[in-house]
C-alpha cells in the first residue's frame, strides 16, 4: 500500500507533455532557390536552444544530404535557431516558436555553387565536368568526384575518391574536369554495379563544409582491361631528320616497337640525345592527365649510373632549358637491358626556363653523362595521350 | 499477524537507529591510515610502489581497453593496429569513443601522489637528503600524470595540493586550466624532478625515476606541447573551449616548447650515462640480432633504458606472446596471430641502396605501386627464389620487427603465402585452401597442408592467420613462454624512455624550430644518424621533417608513440581519411618452373576505409554533469 503510494506520488515528477512539436525545413540557395546539398557526416547541422532554462544544452540537427532537415519529436517552446556547422554564410540567430509542423526555411548563400555539372561514363572513365562560382573571396581548396554505393556518398563516405587541390580563386567560365578510371579502381568498383557519383568542392572559409552538385547513379558497366589510349604519336622513328647525339644515328632494323625502324645510337661512355622538330607537335593532351612515351632499347644498364642527375626533356622553344618539362633518371626511369616502354607523367615533371607550349613541342631530349662503358641505345615509337 | 509484522518493522528501525552511533569512528581492520602507512622509508617505498602501479605508463599492458589489461581479453588490439602500423586479423578497428581515456583513474593517481608531498615533510625519521629525493621523485610522478591528461584532455583542473574532505563540494571543485598552464605545469613539476632526483639507481631501486627520466619526461612532454602549437591550427576547433583557452595553444608559442626539449634532450645526451645500445654494428646481421636482443630482455641495454617497467609473476604480466606470435609458434595459445603489420609500415623503411627515402616494395617490371587491386595476369610481375629476397635491402629493423615470409622464428620456418598461380594461369588467392601437383610436385595454396602449419591468409581460420603478408616479433620471447595457453604469463620488460626517443625528440625540436645556438643542427643531423648507423647504415642522410618523422615511425614502431605522434602533429586525419589499409600476398607463381615467388601489393582482404573524426584530437571529459567543466569541443 505504501509503497503503491510512493510509486504513484513520484510518477508526478515526469508528468510533462509528450514532445509533439515539430521543426522541419531546408537550406535554400537564396539566389537560384536550389536546396544547397551537404553530408551526413561532417555537414550542415542546426543549433537550437530551447528557452526558459539555464544552463541548457543546445540541441544540433543533422541536415540531410539533400538540404533538408526534420526534428518531429521536439517540445513545444520557443527556441534560439541559427545554423551551426555548415557550407554557407552564416545567418543571424533567430528566436522561433516551435509548435505543431512548424517550417523553417533558411535562405542563404553558398560558399561555392557547382554550376553546369555533368558526369558520364565514356569508356572506363567516370569524367565529371562543372564550373564553379564561387560566393566569397576566398580560394577554392579542392575539388573531387566521390563515388559510393550508397546515396551519401560525399567527401567523407566513399569508396572511391578522384581529388584535385586547387588552393586558388577561380572564375565562373573556367571548366573543371575530374575522372574516376574505374580500370584502376577493380577492388571496388565492381563491373556490371551501379554506384552513386558526386562532385564536392571545399572553401577555404575557416570551418568550411564541402558544398556538393547532386549525386547520379551510373552503371560503370563492363571493366574493360585498360588498353593503351592511341592518343597522338608524333615521331615514329622511321627517319632520322632532326635526330642528333652520340655516334648516330642510325635506322635500325631490328626488332623495332612500331614501323620498320628505331633510331639507334652507340655511346663509347654518357650520352646526349636529342631531336630537333621541325614543325611543332601539338601534343592534344593538358598538363593534369598528360603522358609522355616513346619505347627505349638500352644494352646495358649496368653501366650507367642513375644517380647521377640525367634528364629527359621537351620544349617548346626549338632549344634545352627554356620553356622546358624534365623529369629526371633517378625518380622517373626504371629500365632492364632491351626494350623498355618509357611513360612520364607531365603532371610529375619539372619546369624550367618558363612554362612550355603543348600546343608546339619542337624538342626532345635525353642525357646521363655519367657512363661506365660502351652502350647501345634506341628509341622508337614517341606519343602524347592522357590517362586518368 | 499484521501487528507483528509492525512491531518488527519498529525493532528493525530502532536497531539500525543505534547502531549508526559510532560507525563513522571505527577503524577498518583490513586497511592501515596513511599516517600508519607513510610513518617512515619503508611505507613510503611501499607507497611508492603502488605509485608507480598506477602512473600512466603506456605499456605492454596498455591498449584501447585501458591501463593494466594484461589479463583482460583485449582481443589483441594493440595500440598500433589504430595507427597505420598493423592491423589485427580479425577487427578493422581505428579509434575509440574515449579515445584511450584516462580521468578518474588520473585524479585518484594525482591524490595519492598529493598526499605524499604533504606528508614528506612531516616524516621525522627522514633525513633532509632523503626527503628532497623523495619529494623529487613525487613530483616527476605528478608531471607523468599530468602529461598524459594534458595529451589527452587539453587543458585540466590542476590539483596541487592534496584536498581535505569536506561536505561543501562546490569548494573541492576546481575549473580547468588553460592548456597552456596545464602544458607549463608539466614542464615546472619536471623542473622540480630534476633538482634533487638521483642520477643513477641500482638494485631494489633501479625501476625508480632518475633525474635523467625526468629529462626525458620533459622532452617528450615538451615535443608534445610545440607540436600542438605549430600544428593545432591544421584542425581549427570553436567553442567557450577554445574561447577559454582550455585547448589549444598558440602559435607564437611553439619554438618555446620546442626549446625546452632540446634543452631536455641535450642534458641526456650530454649526462655520460646514457647512450645507444650497441651503436655500432659491424653488419647489418649484427644489427638485427642487437636489436631483437634489446627489446627482447632491455635489462641487457642499461645505457639505453632511462626508466623501465617490470613485470614480476607470471600470471600477472602481459600477453605480447599470447596475441601475438604467428600462428605456427603459439606456445599454446588460442589467440595468437593478431597483430599484422601493414604494407604501409614496410614500405617505410629505408633500403641500405637508397638512403633517406621510404622504400616501397616493388612487384613488378614497370615499377608501379599504386594499384591495390589485386592479381592482374596481363602484369609483369617479379620473380623471386624465395619468400623474402624481396626484402634483402630492408632494413634491419624491419628483420627485427616484423616476421617476413619463409624468414625463421622460434626454430621454425614461418610460412606466410596467399596461394598460387596455376601452370594455366588461373590465380587461387585468398581463396579456400587447395592443392594442386604439377610434375608430380604438390603445392598447397598456404605453403603447407596442415594449418597449425601456415601462418598467413587462411579464411578459414582468419584470425590466427595475417591478413597482411607480415607478422610480429619485435619484443616477443624468443624461447617458448610457460603457461601462454593463458593470459598474462609474458614478463620481458617495458622501456618507458629509452635514449633513442631522446635523439629523434631533439633532431625533431630541432628541425622544426630551426634552432641554431650551440652547433644545434649538427648535433640534431648526428641525433638523426645515430639510430640508423645503429640499425646498420652506413650512409647519412640530412636533417628534414620528412627523414625525422620516417626515423621516429621505424625505430619506435609498436612502442605505442605513433597514436600520439598522429595526434600532436595533427596528422591523423589526414593519414585516415577514407583509408584502406593495404596488404602484400606472396603467391606462388606455377606458371615457371622451378617455382617462384610473385608479390601482389592489395587492399587487405576484408578491410573497410577509416577515418578518423578530427573532434578525438581531445578526448571528452567524463562527469561534466556533476563536475561542472567545460566540455572539450563538439562532445
Amino acid at each position: 500500500m505504501f509503497i503503491l503510494m510512493i510509486s504513484v506520488n513520484s510518477c508526478k515528477l515526469d508528468n510533462y507533455d509528450y514532445p509533439d512539436a515539430q521543426l522541419t525545413g531546408s537550406i535554400i540557395d537564396s539566389e537560384t532557390n536550389e536546396l544547397i546539398q551537404s553530408d551526413l557526416i561532417n555537414g550542415t547541422t542546426i543549433k537550437i536552444t530551447e528557452h526558459g532554462y539555464d544552463p541548457v544544452s543546445p540541441q544540433y540537427l543533422r541536415v540531410k544530404i539533400d538540404g533538408t532537415y526534420a526534428n518531429t519529436l521536439l517540445f513545444p517552446n520557443t527556441y534560439t535557431v541559427q545554423p551551426d556547422l555548415r557550407n554557407f554564410i552564416q545567418i543571424d540567430a533567430q528566436d522561433i516558436n516551435i509548435g505543431k509542423d512548424t517550417k523553417l526555411d533558411f535562405m542563404v548563400t553558398p560558399y561555392i555553387r557547382v554550376k553546369g555539372a555533368t558526369i558520364v561514363k565514356e569508356g572506363n572513365n567516370i569524367i565529371a565536368t562543372f564550373r564553379l562560382q564561387g560566393t566569397t573571396p576566398d580560394v577554392v581548396s579542392k575539388m573531387g568526384l566521390y563515388a559510393n554505393s550508397e546515396p551519401i556518398v560525399g567527401e567523407p563516405v566513399r569508396l572511391v575518391a578522384a581529388e584535385k587541390v586547387l588552393n586558388r580563386l577561380v572564375t565562373e567560365d573556367e571548366i573543371f574536369k575530374v575522372v574516376i578510371n574505374v580500370a584502376k579502381n577493380t577492388a571496388l568498383l565492381k563491373s556490371n554495379q551501379s554506384y552513386y557519383f558526386r562532385i564536392g568542392v571545399l572553401s577555404s572559409v575557416p570551418g568550411a563544409k564541402f558544398n556538393y552538385a547532386p549525386a547520379q547513379l551510373i552503371n560503370v558497366g563492363v571493366v574493360t582491361p585498360e588498353v593503351e589510349p592511341e592518343g597522338t604519336t608524333f615521331d615514329k622513328c622511321e627517319s632520322i631528320i632532326g635526330w642528333a647525339g652520340a655516334e648516330g644515328p642510325v635506322l635500325d632494323p631490328e626488332n623495332p616497337q612500331e614501323g620498320n625502324y628505331s633510331v639507334k645510337f652507340h655511346a663509347g661512355g654518357g650520352f646526349i640525345i636529342q631531336k630537333k622538330f621541325d614543325q611543332p607537335v601539338d601534343a592534344k593532351v593538358g598538363l593534369e592527365y598528360g603522358v609522355l612515351q616513346f619505347n627505349m632499347y638500352i644494352s646495358d644498364v649496368s653501366v650507367v649510373n642513375w644517380n647521377w642527375p640525367g634528364q629527359i626533356e621537351i620544349t617548346s622553344s626549338g632549344n634545352p632549358d627554356s620553356q622546358e618539362l624534365h623529369w629526371n633518371f633517378n625518380s622517373q626511369l626504371r629500365l632492364a637491358n632491351g626494350w623498355n616502354k618509357v611513360v612520364l607523367k607531365l603532371s610529375e615533371a619539372e619546369v624550367s626556363g618558363g612554362n612550355l607550349n603543348l600546343k608546339a613541342i619542337n624538342f626532345f631530349r635525353i642525357y646521363n653523362l655519367d657512363v661506365k662503358g660502351p652502350v647501345d641505345i634506341k628509341i622508337d615509337n614517341m606519343k602524347f595521350y592522357e590517362e586518368y | 499477524m499484521k501487528r507483528y509484522i509492525f512491531l518488527l518493522i519498529i525493532a528493525a528501525f530502532l536497531i539500525t537507529i543505534n547502531s549508526c552511533r559510532n560507525v563513522l569512528d571505527l577503524k577498518p581492520l583490513d586497511k592501515i591510515s596513511s599516517e600508519t602507512m607513510l610513518a617512515n622509508e619503508d611505507g613510503v617505498r611501499v607507497f611508492l610502489g603502488n605509485l608507480y602501479y598506477q602512473a600512466p605508463f603506456e605499456d605492454f599492458t596498455y591498449n584501447r581497453v585501458g591501463f593494466h589489461t594484461g589479463s583482460v581479453n583485449t582481443v589483441g588490439i594493440h595500440p598500433d593496429a589504430q595507427t597505420g602500423n598493423a592491423v589485427n586479423s580479425e577487427y578493422n578497428h581505428l579509434v575509440d569513443g574515449t579515445n584511450f581515456g584516462w580521468w578518474d583513474a588520473g585524479y585518484k593517481f594525482n591524490r595519492d601522489v598529493n598526499l605524499l608531498l604533504k606528508t614528506i615533510p612531516t616524516i621525522s625519521t627522514l633525513k633532509d637528503d632523503l626527503k628532497n629525493e623523495l619529494l623529487s621523485e613525487a613530483h616527476f610522478l605528478r608531471a607523468f600524470g599530468y602529461y598524459a591528461l594534458a595529451k589527452r584532455y587539453g587543458g585540466v583542473p590542476i590539483i596541487s595540493e592534496y584536498q581535505e574532505y569536506t561536505s561543501e563540494v562546490d569548494s573541492l571543485k576546481v575549473p580547468r586550466s588553460t592548456e597552456k598552464d596545464t602544458w607549463d605545469f608539466v614542464m615546472m613539476e619536471c623542473d622540480q624532478a630534476v633538482k634533487y632526483l638521483p642520477s643513477t639507481r641500482s638494485g631494489s631501486n633501479a625501476r625508480r625515476a632518475t633525474k635523467w627520466a625526468a629529462y626525458a619526461l620533459k622532452s617528450r612532454a615538451a615535443l608534445h606541447a610545440a607540436s600542438i602549437a605549430k600544428y593545432g591550427n591544421k584542425v581549427p576547433f570553436s567553442g567557450d573551449a577554445v574561447s577559454q583557452g582550455l585547448v589549444g595553444l598558440d602559435v607564437s608559442q611553439a619554438n618555446h616548447y620546442y626549446e625546452l626539449c632540446i634543452e631536455a634532450s641535450k642534458a641526456i645526451m650530454t649526462d655520460g650515462i646514457h647512450g645507444l645500445y650497441m651503436a655500432n654494428p659491424n653488419s647489418v646481421d649484427e644489427a638485427r640480432n642487437n636489436l631483437l636482443a634489446l627489446f627482447q630482455d632491455p635489462n641487457v641495454a642499461p645505457e639505453e633504458a632511462i626508466l623501465v617497467y617490470g613485470y614480476g609473476k607470471p600470471g600477472t604480466g602481459h600477453s605480447m606472446d599470447f596475441w601475438f606470435n604467428p600462428n605456427q609458434t603459439a606456445d599454446g595459445s588460442p589467440h595468437p596471430g593478431r597483430m599484422n603489420p601493414t604494407l604501409d609500415l614496410v614500405d617505410t623503411y629505408e633500403n641500405y641502396t637508397a638512403p633517406g627515402e621510404s622504400a616501397p616494395i616493388i612487384t613488378t617490371a614497370d615499377g608501379k605501386i599504386g594499384d591495390y587491386n589485386g592479381f592482374d595476369s596481363n602484369k609483369n610481375y617479379l620473380h623471386f627464389d624465395t619468400p623474402y629476397d624481396i626484402f634483402k635491402d630492408k632494413d634491419a629493423r624491419l628483420w627485427s620487427t616484423v616476421i617476413l615470409p619463409g624468414t625463421e622464428w622460434k626454430g621454425q620456418t614461418i610460412r606466410i603465402q596467399a596461394g598460387y598461380v596455376k601452370p594455366d594461369g588461373t590465380a587461387v588467392i585468398e581463396a579456400d585452401r587447395a592443392s594442386i601437383v604439377v610434375e608430380g610436385v604438390t603445392y598447397h595454396t598456404f605453403g603447407a597442408d596442415a594449418w597449425k602449419e601456415y601462418s598467413g591468409f587462411d579464411q578459414q581460420h582468419l584470425a590466427e592467420t595475417t591478413r597482411t603478408g607480415f607478422s610480429f616479433k619485435k619484443f616477443l620471447s624468443p624461447i617458448t613462454v610457460p603457461g601462454n595457453n593463458a593470459l598474462g604469463f609474458s614478463t620481458q620488460d617495458w622501456m618507458e624512455f629509452r635514449y633513442a626517443e631522446v635523439l629523434l625528440n631533439y633532431a625533431e625540436a630541432v628541425v622544426e624550430s630551426g634552432y641554431t645556438d650551440n652547433g644545434a643542427e649538427q648535433i640534431a643531423i648526428d641525433a638523426l644518424n645515430a639510430t640508423r648507423h645503429r640499425a646498420g647504415h652506413v650512409t647519412n642522410i640530412q636533417l628534414s621533417i620528412e627523414n625525422v618523422q620516417r626515423e621516429r615511425r621505424v625505430e619506435l614502431s609498436f612502442e605505442n608513440k605513433r597514436w600520439w605522434d598522429l595526434i600532436r602533429r595533427r596528422e591523423f586525419h589526414e593519414e585516415f581519411n577514407n583509408k584502406i589499409q593495404t596488404s602484400l600476398c606472396p603467391v606462388l607463381d606455377l606458371r615457371v618452373s622451378p617455382p617462384k615467388y610473385i608479390f601482389i601489393r592489395k587492399y587487405i582482404i576484408r578491410e573497410v576505409p577509416l577515418s578518423f573524426p578530427t573532434y578525438m584530437y581531445y578526448s571528452p571529459i567524463p562527469g561534466i554533469g556533476s563536475n561542472g567543466l567545460i566540455q572539450n569541443p563538439n562532445y
